[in-house]
């Protein structure tokens, strides 16, 4: 190599010493070796050709603006200093100009050199004992800036056929190593990246090549399976995490995913061998993998904890309504005293009048008869009512089933009609006569009937000049849907509080502690309806809701594997 | 005078408080007649046979206290009350307005029986002291304005000479009038005929001053 430059033109000997210098960058780049050593090594290279050069390769930064340090084994690192981190523009000196301009900057004498005056960056290179500067971009072969390749001497010099030649050659393997390093480094961060969203979103990635059963797990997969990531992956091993209630599951969507390919979105369980339960959200598409291939590949998010927080927010609303309906049944006393008490008083003069017939002489023995059962009809009577206040008061779990909203407003009335006579309310009920069925929790729905009627009553006790009328209507709704409607004429509502009154804790009422239409609209959210009210346009408010006919329970979400998002079997 | 069945009203919404208390006082006794609104029972023709009314506090249109407003003049229907949610404000209210009674339902069947007859009781009390009233009034009108006169003074303790000299007629007139005025009172003693103007008094004052 040491003859390299010495001599005018190239000879065989430089030749093969070249090609065996290229050869063994280009295998020290394919060996991994890292940028800087591969570099650094380069630099080395030219400068023992022995011609009095020192080398320095400068790199442009990932944003474009500002010189990063390469290699520059002989220079002396305050001039190297000196230079990086210069904006990349013309007048920053030789390197920035020419990776600016993606031309060759040749000063061949620094001394008589009138550019990057501003910088002032000949006197510094002066002062380094630099006479000379040949500057070469090196690019990639899409034609992107990575750096810059600099030749100086400790005299004025200009570049010869030669120079030039050996530096085309250089750069040339430069920018391989460059961007191998560089593309290196992205996909590490890449991969650094992609584990991190893994790990922080408790979501792992796994493919299935169904031709020929192979898995390949990302290492957040292997960690929601709690399995160790060097245990191959085998439709067995996953059969022995799966809940034993979701293996027929899986098999299905594996069955459908064979047959009919598409995609996938469904939640699963795992039960893991300490007897731990995870709640999985798993969503897969069907693909042809680059061997042409069927695959399934797909995501595995472990959303136990979201499902566990579900489920105590759940628990803490169905007490929130528990507590209120409690709350609700100390107003009600009175009126369920009353309710029960008329049977018993019935009861009583029955069991009373039975025994005096009983003791006449002669005995009225029909007349007992009848009497014994007029008794039993009012002891059913009583037994009713407790029944129903049971039903409304107990605290017990979501019931969906089929409710007929006529029948169920007409209980809660009956309920109610002493507080309602007692308040001298009017009721009026427009019942829509085939009003279809809706599937609901009956005790959740009436108790959402009760606080309207109860509300609509309480906004009209203190109405004198027109009648304390209440109207109460069912009907079929749009969407398949069914509405209850409860008007009042009483002191109606600001409508500038807007939805605050739906809101836990406001209330407009004296004694009230605004639960009731915050609970009742829960209620009829989980329910996948609307609750809503209005200021009528005279006296009074209407508050109406609405729930649909079928009922889709947001813990039975299972079923929606069944559902394809896309599949391909739907196209025409 | 025929002897008259008393006549119990019930006024109740309920139905089964209803068809109990029919089926139980009439096996008492009683006649019963059923209404389940104040304002059904108010359409009832008056009757002046003894009687009370059982009425239930809380009903559809008018409740229980605002008949028993309505009602303030007959004396001769006491009214036994009966409620599902009895609350001692209200209690008191009925009982101060003159309710006989005030039973919370479930009530014993004897303490409403005891109670409708204390009111029947007293229903045919306030009946025949009307009766007796209308007859006094009857046998006073019948009087001439010099007995009348004579009767005022005497009732009030004159002597007769007294009497004589404040009407200027001598004290044998006077003895004469007076002896006319306890006939056609019918009056037994002179204690009589003192009770018996206290009884016309009240209601009777601008008549015995004319």
């Amino acid at each position: 190599m040491t003859a390299v430059l010495q001599g005018q033109s190239p000879t065989r000997e430089n030749l093969l010493a070249l090609l065996a210098a290229e050869k063994r960058f280009l295998e020290m780049v394919t060996a991994g070796k890292s940028m800087a050593e591969i570099l650094a090594a380069l630099c080395q290279l030219v400068e023992s050709t022995g011609d009095g050069c020192y080398c320095s390769v400068v790199l442009v930064d990932p944003s474009g603006t500002r010189l990063e340090h390469g290699a520059a084994p002989s220079l002396p690192a305050s001039f190297i200093s000196s230079i990086i981190g210069r904006p990349v523009n013309v007048d920053s000196g030789p390197c920035a100009m020419a990776a600016t301009l993606k031309e060759q900057v040749i000063a061949p004498d620094l001394a008589s050199e009138t550019r990057w005056t501003e910088y002032a960056w000949c006197p510094m290179a002066l002062a380094h004992g630099l006479q000379s500067c040949w500057s070469t971009p090196i690019l990639t072969s899409a034609g992107k800036v990575l750096g810059a390749f600099a030749l100086y001497y400790d005299q004025p010099r200009a570049p010869t056929a030669l120079h030039q030649n050996l530096i085309e050659q250089f750069t040339h393997i430069a920018s391989i190593a460059i961007e191998r390093a560089q593309n290196d480094t992205a996909l590490r961060r890449s991969e650094a990246f992609l584990a991190e969203a893994q790990r922080l979103s408790s979501t792992g990635s796994f493919s299935w090549n169904m031709a020929t059963d192979r898995f390949m797990w990302s290492a957040e997969a292997y960690r929601i399976y709690e399995i160790d990531p060097a245990v191959p992956v085998t439709l067995d091993l996953i059969a022995t995490r799966v809940h034993p209630d979701n293996l027929a599951n899986l098999r299905d969507v594996m069955d459908r995913a064979r047959r009919e390919g598409g995609d996938f979105d469904y939640e699963s369980r795992l039960l893991m061998p300490d007897g731990t339960v995870k709640y999985l959200h798993v969503v897969a598409h069907s693909a042809h993998g680059q061997d042409g291939e069927r695959e399934l590949i797909g995501t595995i998010q472990d959303v136990t904890e979201r499902r566990r927080s579900e489920e105590a927010v759940g628990k803490l609303r169905a007490e929130l309504a528990h507590v209120a309906r409690v709350t609700s049944l100390g107003a009600l006393t009175a009126s369920i005293a009353h309710e029960v008490n008329q049977p018993l008083a019935g009861i009583i003069a029955n069991a009373s009048t039975c025994l005096l017939m009983l003791g006449a002489d002669p005995p009225n023995i029909d007349g007992a008869r009848e009497t014994a059962r007029r008794t039993i009809r009012d002891g059913n009577r009583a037994a009713d009512v407790i029944t129903r206040l049971r039903a409304l008061f107990s605290n017990r779990d979501t019931t969906i089933e089929s409710v007929d909203l006529n029948e169920a407003a007409r209980e809660v009335i009956a309920l109610l009609l002493g507080e309602l006579q007692r308040n001298q309310v009017i009721v009026r009920p427009e019942f829509a006569d085939d009003l279809p069925p809706v599937a609901a929790d009956r005790v959740q729905v009436q108790q959402v009937i009760l606080n309207l009627l109860r509300n609509a009553s309480e906004a009209m006790s203190n109405v004198d000049d027109h009648p304390r009328e209440m109207v109460i209507r069912t009907a079929p709704d749009e969407g398949d849907r069914v509405r209850l409607t409860v008007e009042d004429a009483g002191v109606g509502f600001d409508q500038r509080a807007g939805d605050k009154i739906f809101e836990m804790f406001y209330t407009t009422k004296s004694g009230g502690m605004g639960i009731g239409l915050s609970v009742s609209r829960s209620i009829i959210e989980r329910h996948h309806g609307r609750l809503w009210g209005t200021p009528n346009d005279g006296p009074g408010a209407t508050f109406a809701f609405s729930i649909p006919r079928t009922f889709r329970s947001p813990a039975a979400t299972f079923e929606r594997y069944q559902r394809p998002i896309e599949s391909r079997s739907d196209q025409p | 005078m025929p002897p008259r069945t008393p006549i119990v009203f019930v006024v109740d919404d309920d139905i089964s408080v209803r068809e109990s208390l029919e089926l139980l006082l009439r096996t008492a006794g009683w006649r019963v007649e059923t209404f389940s609104s104040a304002t059904d029972f108010l359409a009832y023709p008056r009757t002046s046979v003894p009687g009370c009314l059982v009425l239930d506090v809380s009903l559809p249109d008018l409740n229980g206290l605002e008949l028993q407003q309505r009602l303030e003049d007959r004396r001769e229907l006491p009214i036994v009350f009966i409620t599902g949610h009895g609350d001692i404000p209200m209690s008191v209210r009925a009982m101060k307005a003159g309710a006989t009674e005030f039973l919370t339902k479930p009530f014993k069947a004897d303490a409403l029986l005891d109670a409708i007859r204390g009111a029947i009781a007293g229903s045919t009390a306030a009946l025949s002291r009307e009766t007796e009233l209308k007859n006094l009034r009857a046998s006073y009108a019948a009087l001439s304005r010099r007995e009348r006169e004579v009767m005022a003074l005497v009732v009030a303790g004159k002597l007769n000479k007294q009497v004589g000299g404040a009407l200027g007629i001598t004290e044998v007139t006077v003895k004469a009038h007076r002896g006319r005025v306890m006939r056609k009172m019918k009056a037994g003693s002179f204690a009589d005929l003192v009770k018996m103007a206290a009884t016309l008094r009240p209601s009777g004052d601008a008549r015995t001053t004319v």
